[in-house]
């Protein structure tokens, strides 16, 4: 029987868990990486859901992408079977990657989500992986 | 309808169907992560994953307590100070009551550290960490706890004296040589005595900020008596280094006005020259709370034992981050069980250690009371394992079998 869990993509770091909120605030136009996440490693598929409730200052773009390690060398990088996020540049919800058709399985022990805000000054997001796992 | 008879263990325990060295305790909860799913939670930093590389004695998977290189350098100390060696050569035993003097370079007086909660008493520590026999404090190059019972401070900045009276060898559970054990401090002058608290050290409350915290949490208002057992290995290149790895096993509740916490805290890289030819520095101090003082600050710990064992060797750590160098590869590792019982017994939770476990061993420790502060915390029971370190070399530890118990 399928099962569905729940992981939150924005966590950074330094964040502790009893201050992780659905929502991630982003104070400066940049690049950010969240924690490593190892969540997504005993799963069947993996959808994202995501979105934007505030963005601020001269229009510009929130792009989310995700990033996978190397095992041996560490390193983290985009790999070409990925599910692409929609570059966003208004508030937006119900966003979905990968689409209806598509499954799919991450191929990696360890991620990393990435979003880069440009032009705008100030953005408040959420990117959320539901796992689906069989098994146990 | 069936009623869960907290006062009757004996006629209701089930039998343990799960691994556990434990011989006593009824189950509360178990985490097996059998299911693929984990029920615990990471409070911290970092992250506390499902880890299907590292499985745990019983099968199945384990979690890795991972910091993902958050230091808590600024913050695990308190209690402790550095000194090092004065005086002449001289041995000591356990009933010489000898006189022993240590100097410190620092501008600000070492009084602060000495005066352990207010006492005049306290440990020195000697921690043999080199194979070099020029670093050993003592010449046989082995580990050994002393006690004291008096302090005098003399001199003044960067030249301060201590001399501590009273000094004995604590004859602690696998001191080398007991019954009679007797050392001789050797390399005065650059050999080196810690004082008081390990430094590092976990402190007496969980630093979700500059640690792991990955706990599960059951209401009880301080009902009875309770265990907290654990399996744990060192995972991770570095993951068992002296002075920079600090993984904490602790049991702990809050009454709405206080917060009180039982405190294991295994203290890596204890050296030792055992049958007088192979020297190794992966034996363990252990070490328990009490006292009182604010957010885990003002913590006592105590020596309960060395033990000897592999703890610093067999590592899985396939980037090899933590030596920066080599990967290792070895999913078997090194995995040790720890068991804390506490009586919380009490209307205002002022509880006190029953015995701790560490492998094959049980210590009792009552009526040892539990480390204890202001705290309006949530108003409930934990049972954690918790993991940071220092330094700059990444690391990680691994826990399999978490398990509640009401004994």
């Amino acid at each position: 029987m399928a099962r569905r869990r729940l992981v939150n993509m924005a966590h950074l770091i330094t964040q502790t868990g009893l201050t992780l909120s659905s929502l991630t605030n982003v104070a400066a136009a940049g690049t950010y990486v969240s924690r490593e996440i190892y969540d997504l490693n005993t799963a069947d598929s993996v959808a994202f859901y995501y979105g934007a409730t505030s963005l601020t200052g001269t229009p510009g773009t929130l792009q989310l992408s995700l990033l996978e390690r190397d095992p041996v060398s560490g390193a983290f990088a985009t790999q070409t079977d990925m599910p692409a996020f929609a570059s966003i540049a208004a508030t937006v919800a119900n966003l979905r990657t990968p689409s209806t058709a598509t499954l799919w399985q991450p191929q990696g022990e360890c991620y990393k989500l990435q979003w880069i805000l440009t032009t705008f000054t100030a953005a408040t997001f959420y990117c959320v992986a539901v796992v689906t796992q069989s098994g146990g | 309808m069936s009623v869960d008879p907290m006062g009757m263990p004996a006629l209701y325990a089930p039998p343990r169907n799960g691994p556990s060295r434990t011989t006593t305790g009824r189950v509360i909860w178990e985490e097996s992560y059998l299911n693929n799913m984990v029920g615990t939670f990471n409070d911290g930093i970092g992250s506390a994953h499902l880890d299907w590389d590292v499985i745990a004695p019983g099968g199945g998977p384990s979690v890795r307590l991972d910091n993902q290189g958050v230091t808590a350098t600024p913050t695990f100390t308190g209690g402790n100070v550095q000194l090092v060696l004065g005086g002449s050569p001289q041995t000591i035993t356990t009933s010489s009551n000898s006189t022993l003097v240590g100097t410190s370079a620092a501008t600000g007086s070492p009084t602060g550290a000495l005066n352990y909660a207010g006492l005049a008493t306290g440990y020195i520590t000697v921690t043999s960490t080199s194979a070099t026999v020029g670093n050993w404090a003592t010449t046989d190059g082995n580990s050994y706890v002393m006690s004291y019972t008096s302090y005098v401070v003399s001199g003044g900045a960067n030249a301060w004296v201590v001399t501590f009276s009273g000094v004995n060898i604590l004859p602690l559970p696998q001191t080398y040589g007991l019954p009679t054990p007797t050392l001789t401090t050797a390399n005065v002058g650059t050999g080196l005595l810690n004082i008081n608290n390990p430094n590092p050290n976990p402190t007496g409350a969980p630093q979700p900020t500059v640690s792991v915290v990955h706990k599960r949490r059951i209401n009880d208002q301080f009902s009875g008596v309770f265990g907290a057992e654990t399996w744990f290995r060192p995972t991770s290149v570095s993951s068992a280094t002296s002075g920079a790895s600090v993984f904490a096993h602790r049991l702990y509740n809050r009454n709405g006005v206080n917060y009180y916490g039982a405190t294991a805290y295994p203290q890596f890289a204890q050296g030792f020259l055992r049958g007088g030819a192979t020297w190794s520095n992966d034996n363990v101090l252990l070490w328990v709370s009490t006292g009182t003082g604010t957010s885990g600050a003002g913590c006592q710990f105590i020596p309960v034992a060395f033990s000897v064992g592999a703890f610093g060797q067999h590592s899985w750590d396939p980037v090899g981050t933590g030596a920066g160098t080599s990967s290792q590869w070895d999913k078997a590792g090194c995995w040790n069980y720890s068991k804390i019982i506490v009586n919380m017994t009490g209307t205002l939770g002022a509880g006190y250690w029953v015995s701790y476990q560490w492998n094959d061993i049980v210590y009792p420790l009552a009526p040892l009371p539990m480390y204890y502060c202001p705290d309006t915390g949530a108003k409930i029971m934990h049972f954690s394992t918790e993991h940071g370190f220092q330094g700059t070399n990444r690391q990680f530890v691994n826990v399999a079998h978490m398990v509640g118990t009401n004994e």
